[in-house]
């Protein structure tokens, strides 16, 4: 299985098999786009000549036999969210609500994207989540032709949130923090569900959520929670997990609640092959989507 | 459980049913993969002459013990290579014979004439 994610601006894959239930590195690989691909035109008759750019290192990276190609891509290329739905509505008029709801947020953009929906397992919630993610047709059409052309089969495509959550999912309240190059991202769990995602900042070892997408209740109480757990204090009844060495203030913050935190690292439970090369500088910490990609062929 | 969402499946509501039945695609080619890697696995160790199986051994040893059948030997040179050889010799030898032993029986013959040729040889001069 070829493994690709698009996330801030880098370019990153794995080539791995699956040998007696367990992952086999073959490669891992991280390359920085250059910048007039970060932010891609996705309605741009020229997006296949884009997508052509971008992927063609990784498709020739792969070895011929392998024909699966998974895919994970950033809020640049899908719109991902988490929506509330009245739990009144049956499954029929939960879709004519949502496409009701997203062609009022999308306008003029609507009859050129394609939805995605997915019901969040959210029983002990008084409202029903329900995952949405939208993509623009002409971005997912030149994306399956493009892998198709390279005679390789385009077996998934998911935000890189759904991605890095699947790495990270906790059955109890919990919060996992992600390095995102400058920056970090929060994904919030309950009942071993994502339920919220955002990013967070600090200021004197105080987290404070910005935009919260999601069940904002739950991530306000859990970052309080977080917020209210002092360095040397024993007792945590939530969930934290970091993933990546988390940047700038958040550093101090690490360091002075490490008993609390636990570090993931997202491919230490894959095997490596022997002749997986890393190059210098390669922060396995960023694979996070690529591990989750993966991770997924093994349920 | 984390909720599935796949953008290259069903747009739309994608029910736990779209997901697994792409779950069960997912695991169909990686079980034809697994079956092709087995396979070139399988042949690689059948190149290789340590890790050759008992029945391989068997049917090799089995090969070893039968005598090979002994082949029928080629006739070197066919008839008619044999007689067109033997002809263009006697024609070199015919070729020799004619240029070097009739030239010294001429020769022999010029130097001892016999008698009734002098006799004859006498007459015509007188």
């Amino acid at each position: 299985m070829l493994a690709i994610s698009i996330r801030s601006g880098w370019l990153r894959y794995a080539h791995a098999d699956v040998v007696d239930e367990a992952i086999v590195l073959n490669s891992l690989i991280a390359t920085k786009l250059s910048k007039e691909f970060h932010r891609p035109d996705m309605r741009s008759v020229d997006l296949s000549v884009v997508l052509g750019v971008i992927l063609q290192e990784a498709l020739r990276a792969c070895p011929d036999y392998e024909k699966e190609i998974s895919l994970s891509l950033d809020e640049r290329w899908v719109d991902f969210q988490i929506i509330p739905v009245d739990k009144k509505l049956n499954a029929e008029e939960q879709e004519a609500y949502l496409n009701w709801f997203m062609e009022r947020r999308l306008g003029s953009l609507w009859p050129s994207s394609s939805l995605f929906f997915s019901q969040v397992e959210s029983n002990a919630s008084e409202q029903n989540w329900v995952v949405a993610s939208v993509m623009a047709k002409n971005a997912l059409h030149s994306l399956r032709s493009f892998v198709e052309t390279a005679r390789k089969n385009p077996v998934w495509l998911e935000p890189s949130t759904l991605s890095m959550a699947r790495l990270v999912t906790t059955d109890g309240p919990g919060v996992s923090f992600f390095k995102d190059h400058r920056s970090v991202r929060a994904l919030f769990f309950y009942g071993g569900t994502l339920r919220a995602f955002g990013y967070p900042q600090i200021r004197n070892s105080q987290i404070s959520m910005g935009a919260i997408t999601g069940d904002k209740d739950l991530a306000v109480s859990i970052i309080r929670m977080v917020n209210a757990l002092q360095p040397g204090s024993t007792m945590s009844s939530i969930d934290i997990r970091t993933v990546g060495e988390l940047p700038g203030k958040w550093r101090a913050y690490v360091s002075s609640r490490k008993r609390h935190l636990e570090k993931i690292s997202p491919i230490s439970g894959f095997k490596k092959s022997r002749r997986i090369k890393l190059k210098k500088g390669t922060d396995e910490s960023d694979f996070s989507e690529v591990a989750g990609l993966l991770l997924r062929s093994l349920t | 459980m984390t909720p599935e969402l796949n953008l290259f499946g069903k747009s739309g509501f994608q029910d736990q049913e779209v997901v697994s039945e792409f779950n069960k695609r997912i695991d169909l080619a990686a079980q034809n993969a697994a079956r092709l890697k087995a396979e070139r696995r399988q042949n690689e160790e059948a190149v290789s002459p340590k890790e050759e199986s008992a029945e391989l051994e068997k049917v090799l040893q089995g090969v070893k013990s039968k005598k090979k059948p002994k082949k029928k030997r080629r006739k070197k040179y066919s008839g008619h290579e044999i007689f067109s050889f033997v002809l263009s010799s006697a024609i070199i030898a015919l070729v020799l014979w004619y240029f070097v032993l009739k030239k010294s029986i001429v020769s022999t013959v010029s130097e001892y004439l016999p008698r009734s040729f002098e006799v004859h040889q006498q007459n015509s001069d007188g």
